[in-house]
C-alpha cells in the first residue's frame, strides 16, 4: 500500500509540474492528435474527481462505526484517488481547450480554478499521508477544496451547455415581442439561443464562429462569413443546416438537438429579406413570410395574456346527465371547465330542456337556442348564466321586449338576435353590455334607418344587418314541381308543388299555354281522362312567371292480349321483355337501367301486338320512349306500323321518320305518336330503328345511338280528340343521374 | 429454533411494514408533485375523453365543403393572368412546363397554345381580390373570403384527384374527411347524422361522384356521409305509413331494439349496435328533417338572395340553402357536390353556365350565414380537385377553346370559420402553371381544416389494420397563413 501511495503522490506531483510548464508556454503547445483524443476524455473523466472529492466529505458520517485507523485509511486511499483524476482531468483539460473554438473568459477562468484544484487536491493528500489520524484542520481543507471544486464545475458547465444553463427555466421572463421589436429579436435569436449558441458564444466558439455578439457573428468563423444578405442559397449558414445529418460538417453536429425544418425555413425568409438585425417586425413588407410569423408571434404572446378559464369544471355526471338527443352539452376543448350547449328541434322543446342548463350556469360560455319557441319569460333562466360570451336567440319566439335584463351576461362577446321584432328600445341592452363585440340583426323590425342610427351610436360593436332585398329586382320563379303518384285505385294522378309560400300553379291539359288570369289554378291531382299533356307555370307577386313545366299524361291503352319481340334487345338491357311493353309501368328519366326499359342498339326494335277485341278501331299508337342524349339515347329514326290478321301477313301500313333532337336537351320520357287510318286488324308490328350513326354535334358523332322503349299504347278516335297532330308528349321527370363517358 | 429465526426474518412485522409504506407513499407523493391534475378534480373532466371533443377550442364548429365536382378554371374565376392574354396563341414555353405529365387527352397535341381568360377579371373590396365577370355575387363578398392560389395535388385524373381532397389518399378505401370530422367531434345535434352529403349537377360536361367518396372506411359506419335525395323529399321515406302513428312506430322500434341487442349478445358485432343506433336517429329524424325543409320559417327575400332556383329541389341553390338550415341544426359536416366544370371543350359557354348557377347561392350562403352569427363557427369551403392548363386543349377557336386538368396549382376559397377574411394566400407565376410562393398541399389543406375545428392531424388517428392511420396520413402542415 505504501509503494501506492508514493507513486501516486509522485506521479499526481509530476503533472501538477507538467501543468504549470503548460501554462507558462500555453501557446506554443501543440496536442497531437493522439492526446486529442484523450484529451476529449475530459467530460467524462472529470465526474470521477467529483465523485472522490465529495464522499470523502461524506465519510465522517460513518465514523463512529469505524475503528479510527480504518478511518484514516479510508480518507488516505479515498484521496489519493482524488488527486490523481482531478490531476489527469486537469490535464486533459488543458488538451481540450488547446482546440480550436474553446477561448474566452470562461475558458480561463475554469482553467485555473482546475489547476488550483488538483495542486489543492495534491497538497491535502500530501498532508494526510504524513499525519496518523484524521485531523478537524484537516476537513476544513477539505471543505476548502469541496468548494473550489464546486465553482471548477459550475464554470466547466457553463462552457458546455452555455451560461447560466442551470439557472434559465427561473429566468422565463422574456421580454414581449410587440410590432417594435426588431423581427432578428423576436424570431431568428429564440432559435439560436436554443440550439446555436452553447458552441458558439463567446466562450467556446467552435469553429471560430461567435454568434452571441452581432458584430462577431457577421464576421463568422474560420470558414468564412456566415450569410450573403439577401441570398440564402449562398449562405453558409443555410448550407450547413442543410447538409445530410451524417456528415462532419452538418450544424448543429450529429447528437445534439436539430433545427426543425420550420426553423430552417425562417432562417432562410430571414436572409432572403436581406438578414437585418434591426429592422422591426411592423417595416417589414406586408406580404414578406417573416411578418406572417412575426406576427403569428406577437398573437401567440398576446394569447397568452388573454385569462384562460379558470373556474372549476361541472362534473362529468352532470354533463353526462344534461346530454339527451335534444340538447347537447359539451366542454369547448379537451380539459377546459367551460362548456357550450345547444338545444335542437322546435316541436319537441320543453322549457325544462333550458332550465336544466341551470346545473352549469357557472360553465356555460356559449348558447345556441336558434328556432325554438322561447318565449320572454325564459329570459330570466338567460340572464342567470352569468359567463356567457356568446348567445344565439335568432328565430326564437321573444317578442324582443325585455332583453335588457341580459345585462346580467356581462361577458357577452357576441348575440345573435336575427329574426326576432328586435327595435331600436335594443339600444337600452347594448348599453348593458359592455364587452360585447358582435351583434346580429338581421331580419328585425329595424329599418334601414334604425340600423344606421345604432351603428353610429355603438361604434365599438360589429352589427351586422345582413341581407336586405334590392325591391325592384324582378326575379323569375322557379317551376312547379310535377310528380306522378298512384291513387288508392291504382290510378296514375298527377301532383304539382312549389315549395314557395304564396306561390300560385296554373295549368292546363288542352295543349293551350297557362297564363296567369285564366288557366286553372292547381288545387288539387290532376287525373285526365285522356291522353293529355298537362302544362304548369307558377305565379306570384312581385315574381316574373315561372318557366312552363309539361307532363305528359298516358291514359290506359286498348287492351291488348299479347306482345311478342321478334328482335332480341341488347343483352343489357332487356327489362321485361315483351309482357312489359303492355303493362302500363312507366320507367324513369334518370334511370336507363330499371326493368321498366328495354333497349335497342345495333337491332332495330320490332315486336307484334295483338289486341284484346280486334273489333276496337285503333287510330293512334304511342310509343313512350327515353330521350337521354349524353347517355347516346335518341329518339328512333325511323318508324313502321305494319297490320294484318296474323303475324305471317302484314302489310305496311304507315312509316315515317320523327324529328330528331338537333342539340343535347334534358332528359326525359317522351310519347310519340304515329297516326294511322283507324283500322281494326288482329295483329299490329312496330318497327323502331335506331340512328346508325350520331350526328357531328354530338360527343360519341359515328357512333350508333339507342332506342328505350318502355309501353306501347294503343288508341282509338276517342282518345285522340285532344292531341293537337303530331305533338309529342314531354315528360318532366328531371334526369340526375350521370351520363356514361 | 433455527426455523423460528427463519421465519421471523421472513415475516415482515407490522412496524416494518409501516415504515416501508410510509416510505412509498412518500416518494410517489414526491413523484406526484410533478404531475399537478393527479389529485385534483379526479371526478370531472379529466383527460379521459379523447374523442368527441377537439384538442383544444376552435373558431370552427362546423363546415359546409362546396365541391365543384370537375375542376373549375382557376384562370376563368379567381387566378388572374394577364400575361396568358398577352401571349394568347403562342406555345407553353418548355422552361415553364419543365416535363409535367399530360393527361392521355392533351399528350398526343403537337402544340400547347396559351390561352388568356375569355372573361374579364376586376379587383373588388377592401381587400382588392381578383374576380372574374363570371362571379359578380361572389366579387360582393370577397372581404369574408380568403383565397388559397396555390392548392396543388398529386393526381391528374378526375377520381383519384378528388377521392384524394375527400380522404387524403388516391385508392379510395380510408374514411372521408366528414368522417374523421364525426369520429373526432362527435355529433353536435342527434337528431341528425354529423355528416350530411347533397348532390347537384350543372349543365357543363360532368364527372361522376360515388359513394366512396363520403365512406367511413375503416371508420364506424355511424360515421358515413348521409346521402340526401335531390329529390322534393330530401331524406326519403320518412313519414310514417298511412295508417301507423308514432306511437306505434315507437313500440315497433322498442321491440326491434330488444330483438337487436339480443343479437348483439350472442354476436358481439358492433355493426348490430351501429344499427340500433340509426334507427333511433331515423325516428328522431322524423321530427327533425320535416323543420328542415320548411320554408315557412324564412323571409321571403330569403328566396331572392338564393335566387329562386333554391325552390327546386336538387339545384345547387337549394343545396346551398339546405346546406345552410342542416348547418344551422348542428349538421357537423355538409357535403355538397356540384358536378359539371370539366370544360376539356367549349369552356367559354359551359363554364359561364356553370358559375351563373353556382355564383348567387354560394355568395348567398355566405351572407345567410353571416347576418344569423354563424360565419364564424362555420368553416365554408369552396374549390375542385385540381385546376386546368393555361394552354387550350384541342382547337383554339376564335371564341372557344378548352382547358385540360393541371394539378400544379389551382384556386380554392374559404370563409369563416377561423379562417383569415380577405386575403389571397400563395401565390402563382404569371403564366398560371407553376407555384412561385406559400404551395399548399392537399395534406396541409387536411392539416389545416381539422386545425381550424380544434383538432391537431398528428393526433387524430385510428388503429387499423396494425398501423395507426391519420387523414393526413404521414404529411401534412398546418397552413398558419390562413389562420385569423
Amino acid at each position: 500500500m505504501k509503494l501506492f501511495y508514493s507513486v501516486v503522490s509522485n506521479a499526481v506531483f509530476a503533472i501538477n509540474l507538467l501543468l504549470i510548464f503548460f501554462l507558462f508556454v500555453e501557446d506554443q503547445v501543440m496536442v497531437p492528435e493522439w492526446l486529442q483524443a484523450v484529451g476529449r476524455m475530459h467530460p467524462m473523466l472529470l465526474h470521477l474527481p467529483i465523485g472522490f472529492l465529495l464522499l470523502l466529505a461524506l465519510l465522517p458520517f460513518v465514523k463512529k462505526h469505524l475503528p479510527e485507523p480504518s478511518f484514516y485509511q479510508m480518507h488516505l486511499f479515498v484521496l489519493a484517488l482524488g488527486s490523481i483524476t482531478a490531476a489527469l482531468t486537469a490535464l486533459m483539460g488543458f488538451f481540450l481547450a488547446r482546440e480550436s473554438g474553446y477561448n474566452g473568459e470562461l475558458v480561463d477562468q475554469h482553467k485555473w480554478a482546475g489547476i488550483v484544484l488538483s495542486w489543492l487536491t495534491y497538497g491535502l493528500f500530501v498532508w494526510l499521508k504524513g499525519q496518523q489520524k484524521v485531523s478537524r484542520l484537516f476537513q476544513f481543507g477539505l471543505a476548502a477544496n469541496i468548494l473550489v471544486l464546486l465553482i471548477a464545475g459550475h464554470l466547466g458547465a457553463g462552457i458546455t451547455h452555455g451560461e447560466d444553463f442551470v439557472l434559465a427555466p427561473l429566468q422565463n421572463e422574456k421580454p414581449a415581442i410587440t410590432a417594435a421589436t426588431p423581427v432578428y429579436e423576436a424570431l431568428i435569436v429564440p432559435v439560436f439561443q436554443q440550439k446555436c449558441f452553447s458552441c458558439h458564444n463567446e466562450s467556446k466558439a467552435k469553429g471560430g464562429l461567435v454568434m452571441t455578439d452581432i458584430k462577431k457573428f457577421r464576421k463568422g468563423g474560420d470558414t468564412g462569413v456566415p450569410f450573403t444578405a439577401g441570398d440564402h442559397a449562398e449562405s453558409l449558414l443555410i448550407e450547413r443546416l442543410e447538409l445530410p445529418l451524417e456528415t462532419e460538417e452538418h450544424m448543429p453536429p450529429e447528437g445534439k438537438p436539430q433545427l426543425t425544418e420550420a426553423e430552417i425555413d425562417l432562417l432562410r425568409n430571414w436572409i432572403a429579406q436581406g438578414a437585418d438585425m434591426t429592422i422591426p417586425i411592423r417595416d417589414l413588407p406586408d406580404d414578406s413570410p417573416l411578418k406572417l410569423l412575426a406576427m403569428e408571434q406577437i398573437q401567440a404572446a398576446q394569447a397568452e395574456l388573454e385569462v384562460a378559464y379558470d373556474f372549476a369544471p361541472a362534473s362529468t355526471a352532470v354533463i353526462e346527465e344534461l346530454n339527451i338527443p335534444f340538447r347537447t352539452v359539451t366542454p369547448i376543448a379537451q380539459g377546459s371547465p367551460a362548456l357550450r350547449a345547444a338545444i335542437f328541434i322546435r316541436e319537441t322543446y320543453e322549457k325544462e330542456f333550458l332550465a336544466d342548463l341551470l346545473k352549469v350556469r357557472d360553465q356555460l360560455v356559449d348558447l345556441k337556442l336558434d328556432h325554438l319557441p322561447i318565449e320572454d319569460d325564459e329570459l330570466e333562466v338567460i340572464r342567470k348564466f352569468h359567463r356567457l360570451e356568446k348567445l344565439n336567440l335568432n328565430n326564437t319566439d321573444l317578442s324582443g321586449k325585455g332583453l335588457e335584463v341580459l345585462a346580467d351576461c356581462g361577458e357577452l362577446r357576441s348575440l345573435s338576435l336575427s329574426g326576432l321584432p328586435v327595435d331600436t328600445s335594443i339600444t337600452a341592452t347594448l348599453r348593458g353590455l359592455p364587452r360585447l363585440e358582435e351583434l346580429f340583426i338581421w331580419n328585425t323590425a329595424l329599418d334601414s334607418v334604425g340600423i344606421r342610427a345604432l351603428i353610429h351610436a355603438f361604434p365599438a360593436i360589429d352589427i351586422q344587418s345582413g341581407y336586405q332585398p334590392e325591391a325592384k329586382e324582378l326575379l323569375q320563379l322557379s317551376p312547379p314541381v310535377v310528380k306522378r303518384m298512384d291513387n288508392l285505385e291504382g290510378r296514375e294522378e298527377i301532383h304539382l308543388k312549389h315549395n314557395f309560400p304564396g306561390a300560385v300553379i296554373r295549368y292546363t291539359v288542352d295543349g293551350s299555354e297557362p297564363d296567369s288570369t285564366d288557366a286553372p289554378i292547381y288545387e288539387g291531382p290532376i287525373a285526365p281522362s285522356q291522353y293529355a299533356v298537362v302544362k304548369a307555370r307558377a305565379f306570384r307577386e312581385n315574381w316574373l312567371g315561372s318557366e312552363q313545366v309539361t307532363a305528359t299524361f298516358f291514359p290506359k291503352s286498348i287492351p291488348i292480349r299479347e306482345a311478342k319481340l321478334l328482335t332480341s334487345p341488347n343483352q343489357k338491357y332487356t327489362g321485361s321483355g315483351a309482357p312489359g311493353l303492355i303493362d302500363g309501368k312507366k320507367g324513369f328519366a334518370n334511370n336507363f337501367q330499371s326493368p321498366f326499359w328495354i333497349g335497342f342498339r345495333k337491332e332495330a326494335f320490332e315486336a307484334l301486338f295483338y289486341p284484346e277485341d280486334p273489333a276496337i278501331p285503333i287510330s293512334t299508337i304511342t310509343l313512350s320512349y327515353l330521350q337521354n342524349i349524353g347517355s347516346y339515347i335518341m329518339t328512333p329514326m325511323n318508324i313502321e306500323v305494319w297490320g294484318g290478321p296474323d303475324a305471317g301477313n302484314l302489310r305496311l301500313i304507315r312509316k315515317f321518320n320523327p324529328q330528331l333532337p338537333e342539340k343535347y336537351l334534358p332528359n326525359e320520357v317522351r310519347g310519340l305518336d304515329i297516326r294511322i287510318p283507324a283500322s281494326t286488324f288482329a295483329c299490329y308490328k312496330i318497327v323502331a330503328r335506331p340512328l346508325p350513326s350520331l350526328p357531328a354535334w354530338h360527343q360519341g358523332k359515328g357512333d350508333p345511338s339507342w332506342v328505350f322503349l318502355d309501353e306501347v299504347y294503343f288508341y282509338n278516335d276517342a282518345s285522340q280528340a285532344l292531341i293537337p297532330e303530331g305533338t309529342e308528349g314531354i315528360s318532366s321527370l328531371n334526369n340526375t343521374g350521370a351520363a356514361s363517358k | 429454533m433455527d426455523k423460528e429465526f427463519l421465519e421471523n426474518r421472513l415475516n415482515v412485522n407490522r412496524r416494518q411494514f409501516l415504515g416501508k409504506l410510509s416510505l412509498g407513499i412518500g416518494s410517489v407523493a414526491l413523484g406526484s408533485l410533478m404531475v399537478p391534475d393527479l389529485f385534483s378534480k379526479g371526478d370531472s373532466m379529466a383527460a379521459g375523453l379523447p374523442l368527441g371533443l377537439p384538442h383544444f377550442a376552435p373558431k370552427a364548429k362546423r363546415v359546409i365543403y362546396l365541391f365543384q365536382n370537375g375542376a373549375p378554371s382557376q384562370l376563368e374565376s379567381f387566378d388572374f393572368k394577364p400575361k396568358l392574354r398577352e401571349m394568347h396563341g403562342q406555345d407553353l414555353p418548355e422552361s415553364v412546363r419543365q416535363g409535367q405529365r399530360l393527361t392521355g387527352m392533351t399528350s398526343g397535341q403537337d402544340r400547347f397554345p396559351l390561352v388568356g381568360s375569355k372573361f374579364d377579371f376586376q379587383q373588388y373590396g377592401n381587400s382588392g381580390a381578383w374576380v372574374s365577370e363570371l362571379f359578380p355575387h361572389t366579387a360582393k363578398v370577397v372581404d369574408d373570403i380568403c383565397f388559397i392560389k396555390t392548392m396543388h395535388t398529386e393526381a391528374i385524373n378526375h377520381d383519384p384527384a378528388l377521392t384524394f381532397m375527400q380522404t387524403g389518399a388516391q385508392q379510395g378505401n380510408r374514411p372521408s374527411m366528414g368522417a374523421w370530422m364525426s369520429y373526432g367531434l362527435g355529433s353536435e345535434n342527434q337528431n341528425l347524422p354529423s355528416f350530411c352529403v347533397l348532390l347537384s349537377r350543372g349543365p357543363g360536361n360532368g364527372q361522376g361522384v360515388y359513394s366512396k367518396l363520403w365512406t367511413n372506411g375503416f371508420l364506424d359506419s355511424i360515421h358515413q356521409g348521409v346521402q340526401f335525395s335531390n329529390s322534393e323529399d330530401p331524406v326519403l321515406y320518412l313519414g310514417n305509413p298511412a295508417g301507423r302513428d308514432k306511437a306505434s312506430r315507437r313500440r315497433m322500434l322498442d321491440k326491434l331494439s330488444e330483438l337487436n341487442s339480443q343479437n348483439y349478445a350472442s354476436f358481439g358485432d358492433p355493426e348490430i349496435n351501429t344499427k340500433i343506433k340509426q334507427y333511433e336517429m331515423a325516428y328522431r329524424m322524423q321530427t327533425a328533417v320535416p323543420e328542415l325543409t320548411d320554408l315557412s320559417q324564412e323571409p321571403e327575400h330569403i328566396v331572392r338572395m338564393y335566387g329562386p332556383d333554391c325552390l327546386a329541389p336538387g339545384s345547387y341553390a337549394a343545396n346551398c340553402l339546405l346546406a345552410r338550415k342542416l348547418s344551422e341544426a348542428g349538421v357537423r359536416f355538409v357535403q355538397l357536390y356540384h358536378q359539371g366544370w370539366d370544360q376539356h371543350g367549349n369552356l367559354v359557354g359551359e363554364m359561364a353556365q356553370q358559375a351563373q348557377e353556382v355564383d348567387r347561392p354560394t355568395a348567398a350562403l355566405l351572407t345567410d350565414l353571416k347576418q344569423r352569427g354563424l360565419l364564424d363557427e362555420t368553416l365554408v369551403i369552396w374549390g375542385g380537385e385540381f385546376g386546368r392548363t393555361n394552354y387550350c386543349q384541342g382547337n383554339l377557336g376564335k371564341d372557344n377553346y378548352g382547358r385540360d386538368h393541371h394539378p400544379r396549382c389551382y384556386t380554392i376559397w374559404m370563409a369563416g370559420g377561423g379562417v383569415k377574411p380577405g386575403i389571397t394566400y400563395g401565390q402563382t407565376d404569371e403564366f398560371g402553371y407553376n407555384i412561385v410562393e406559400n404551395p399548399v398541399h392537399v395534406n396541409d389543406f387536411h392539416a389545416t381544416i381539422l386545425h381550424l375545428m380544434g383538432l391537431d392531424h398528428e393526433k387524430l388517428t385510428y388503429k387499423h389494420l396494425g398501423r395507426r392511420y391519420r387523414l393526413t396520413d404521414v404529411a401534412g402542415k398546418v397552413v398558419k397563413g390562413v389562420i385569423a
